[in-house]
């Protein structure tokens, strides 16, 4: 059930891509959502396939593995070219439809295969720290690290547990509502009180290891903004624009 | 006199309705190297999250010259290295690199001085194969270490380990205790480690046995090995302690040995 | 009833395990922390799956008591007295059997019947064990798969738990299997073992072979019991063959012999 639970892998390597800011990567990928709401033209599709491709290749990432996205979607394509088939009739927007989909999945894969979780992180804070008067951006990080940090280890034990308490009599098969109810509220239900005592567990090793110790703390995968990092960016808003001209 | 670098006076500390902590006192002297041992629900563990103002006691507690309040707290958390038992708990980063960097990170280290700090940490520790790994994929070992490693990266005065050594394969134990020697011996570092393993107690200064919350023995090695009074208490002595006892009675020993070496030396000249 | 392994392998972490278990005996997995020794449990009692090779088990179920490393796996209820009936919930038992039972469980690790209200959470972390240890002993396994199970635990306590597992054996007949790296544990009370080093096994038998096989133990990162360290040293230093024992007392009349 838990098991199959991915976070879009994080390739190891050196490329162009990989040592983009991550900041400038997610600013991007927001930028690209936004354009696909305005893909109305062949034109478009042509500027966005070649940047795209692009982006591809810069990766240093096999295109086996971007296909093996696109097959592994394929099931959502054919459901919108039905919709498409029954509804519309009309090739042009058949076409544009896929195309969104495809670009999106595509695009947003290059940034969490060339993006270490820490980095998408540390991206996210540096985005809402104008927002640090509002919100405590430096604990919606730590809460998204610790996150991160803990997804792989709880699936691994709730996946014992579960099995466990199959050992000790828990009917999880069972066909019976009330059977099945009482089971999974018997044990999921105490596995979240696991994970809060986790928690606080953690709370105090964070205080231990002293967190919220200053008023800031520093992010040691502080990643310069360098010139490319305008350039695309600059780039990524041009596209923008011909989109929604086009 | 040397001022103690942990000094507590008549503290008390309850749960619930027990007294864990009734009048309880301890001193510790700067760079000694202290062992405490004790039952199942001595105190142990208790006593070291008062020293970290996780639990609130009362009574008076001085550690590093620093009055335990709320607002002293920081600092004295700042002079303190804690590991317990459970590396898992103690792993906060995404990997070991970035657990190294937590604490550093929360010091507002800047980016070059954590950098070196993990890396002359990672070499004192032989980390540099598992740095960018996630816990997931490193052994109960290595979290150890790492758990160990990140506590001294920011070089706290005090290091306590409480019951915190035990999945360490036999290599990595050797690797530890001598990082954590070296410091003390550069007059950096003093430590404090809780176990029940008493063969862990063989390389430090003193030893005390906490029993109930009351300490019941208190020396160095020498003189509470010197007889069989913490076997009479239900503990196992180490091996080496035992033998010597042994080969006393028999005449072939004079005192007690720690070392195997030289005691097979003594035997056979 | 039979627990066979033929060349069993997970992923990277186990290779090739083929090993038979004997019934109603103490067999240990011995291994250093990643030697694959909890997850060989797992995948023994069906806690893990997708393995290659062959797995026989024909206990199934409830007939499998198992033990967790890290008691709070196991832990759901907020005190001890539920977590004790929980799995006994199934057979309708009257509220005095079941309370018989869970306070016989709860004598067997021999811990106070007080500890029934109490929450198995905030228990020091030995009490945990033989809490989670009385909590599979309540439901009557005939095997019983216990991961590390002197974690935590003071001497005193570990040879109760000796104690009551040798009693368990022989007894009331039961088949257990122990994963452990405390060798000075292991030879007080196994019959056979199997040794572990990254997966694959590198050492098999009954407890004399065990004894005689202390550098495979040693290369298996492997604590050697100090005895048998003070006695392989002798050899090594002043070449005297001491014999291989347990007993400081023997080893005392050994050195004795051979010193005068």
């Amino acid at each position: 059930m838990l098991d199959n639970i991915t976070l879009g892998r994080y390739y190891l390597k050196n490329s162009v891509v990989h040592k983009l800011n991550p900041v400038f990567k997610i600013l991007s990928l927001i930028i690209m959502i936004i354009s696909i709401f305005f893909i109305d033209s062949y034109i478009d599709i042509l500027m966005l396939s070649s940047y795209l491709l692009l982006s591809i290749v810069y990766s240093d990432i096999g295109i086996k593995v971007y296909f093996k996205n696109i097959h592994s979607i394929r099931i959502f394509l054919i459901f919108i070219l039905l919709i498409d088939l029954i509804f519309f009739i009309d090739i042009n927007r058949i076409v544009f439809d896929l195309f969104k989909l495809i670009f999106i999945i595509l695009y947003s894969s290059i940034l969490t295969y060339t993006t270490a979780m820490t980095e998408i992180t540390y991206g996210i804070e540096r985005i809402l720290r104008p927002l640090n008067k509002f919100i405590p951006v430096n604990d919606i990080s730590m809460i998204i690290t610790l996150t991160l940090r803990y997804i792989p280890t709880l699936t691994m034990e709730y996946n014992r547990i579960i099995r466990a308490q199959k050992l000790r009599g828990v009917q999880f098969d069972t066909k019976n509502i009330k059977e099945k109810l009482s089971s999974i509220s018997g044990v999921l239900l105490p596995m979240f009180v696991l994970s809060l005592k986790k928690a606080e567990n953690s709370a105090d090793i964070m205080d231990v290891r002293l967190y919220n110790y200053g008023k800031s703390r520093t992010n040691y995968r502080l990643n310069e903004w360098k010139f490319i990092d305008t350039l695309l960016l600059i780039l990524n808003i041009l596209i923008l624009i011909v989109v929604i001209v086009y | 006199m040397e001022k103690s670098i942990i000094k507590i006076k008549s503290m008390s500390f309850r749960y619930e309705n027990d007294y864990i902590f009734k009048d309880f006192d301890l001193e510790i002297k700067p760079n000694s190297f202290v062992c405490i041992i004790g039952k199942n629900a001595s105190g142990k563990s208790t006593l070291v999250k008062i020293l970290e103002g996780l639990y609130p006691a009362s009574g008076y507690i001085n550690i590093d010259g620093y009055l335990l309040n709320n607002f002293y707290l920081k600092k004295i958390r700042r002079s303190l290295g804690v590991c317990f038992d459970n590396p898992e708990l103690h792993f906060i980063g995404e990997t070991v690199k970035d657990d190294l960097a937590f604490s550093l990170e929360n010091l507002e280290y800047s980016k070059e001085e954590i950098e070196s700090s993990i890396q002359n940490i990672s070499k004192k520790f032989k980390l540099d194969n598992i740095l960018e790994k996630s816990p997931s994929e490193i052994t109960e070992s290595e979290k150890e270490k790492v758990a160990i490693a990140s506590s001294l990266i920011y070089n706290p005065k005090i290091i306590i380990l409480d019951e915190a050594i035990h999945k360490l394969t036999p290599s990595d134990k050797k690797l530890v205790f001598k990082v954590l020697l070296d410091y003390k011996k550069n007059e950096k570092l003093t430590i404090i480690l809780i176990t029940h393993d008493l063969e862990d107690t063989l390389m430090s200064d003193r030893i005390i046995v906490l029993d109930k919350g009351k300490i019941i023995l208190d020396d160095t090695k020498e003189k509470i090995y010197k007889d069989e009074k913490l076997e009479k208490l239900g503990f196992t002595l180490p091996f080496m302690v035992k033998l010597s006892h042994n080969l006393m009675l028999y005449d072939l020993l004079d005192r007690v040995y720690f070392d195997e070496e030289e005691a097979i030396d003594k035997l056979w000249k | 009833m039979e627990i066979k392994l033929d060349k069993l392998s997970y992923k990277d972490s186990l290779k090739n395990i083929s090993y038979e278990f004997a019934e109603e005996k103490i067999t240990s997995i011995i291994g250093a922390s990643g030697s694959g020794k909890s997850l060989l449990g797992y995948l023994i009692c069906g806690i893990e799956k997708s393995y290659s090779g062959n797995l026989i088990n024909e206990y199934q179920g409830r007939e499998i008591g198992y033990v967790f490393q890290n008691p709070e796996e196991s832990f759901i209820f907020d005190t001890v007295r539920e977590e004790l009936s929980f799995g006994l919930k199934k057979y309708n038992y009257k509220l005095d059997v079941l309370n018989k039972r869970i306070e016989d469980a709860l004598k067997m690790v021999e811990l106070p019947i007080s500890y029934l209200d109490k929450s198995p959470f905030e228990l020091s972390s030995g009490e945990k064990k033989l809490v989670s240890i009385a909590t599979i002993l309540s439901l009557n396994p005939s095997l019983i798969i216990l991961d590390d199970p002197t974690m935590g635990l003071d001497n005193e306590r570990e040879e109760k738990l000796i104690k009551l597992l040798k009693k368990l054996k022989t007894r009331y007949h039961k088949t257990i299997i122990i994963m452990s790296s405390d060798i000075q544990f292991v030879l007080k009370l196994t019959d056979n073992y199997l040794l572990l080093k990254k997966g694959k096994i590198i050492s098999l038998g009954n407890k004399k072979d065990l004894l005689s096989n202390g550098d495979k133990i040693k290369r298996a990162g492997i604590e050697i019991p100090k005895i048998i360290d003070f006695i392989t040293m002798v050899k090594k230093k002043k070449d005297i063959n001491l014999e291989l024992t347990f007993d400081i007392k023997e080893l005392m009349k050994d050195v004795y012999r051979n010193v005068r």
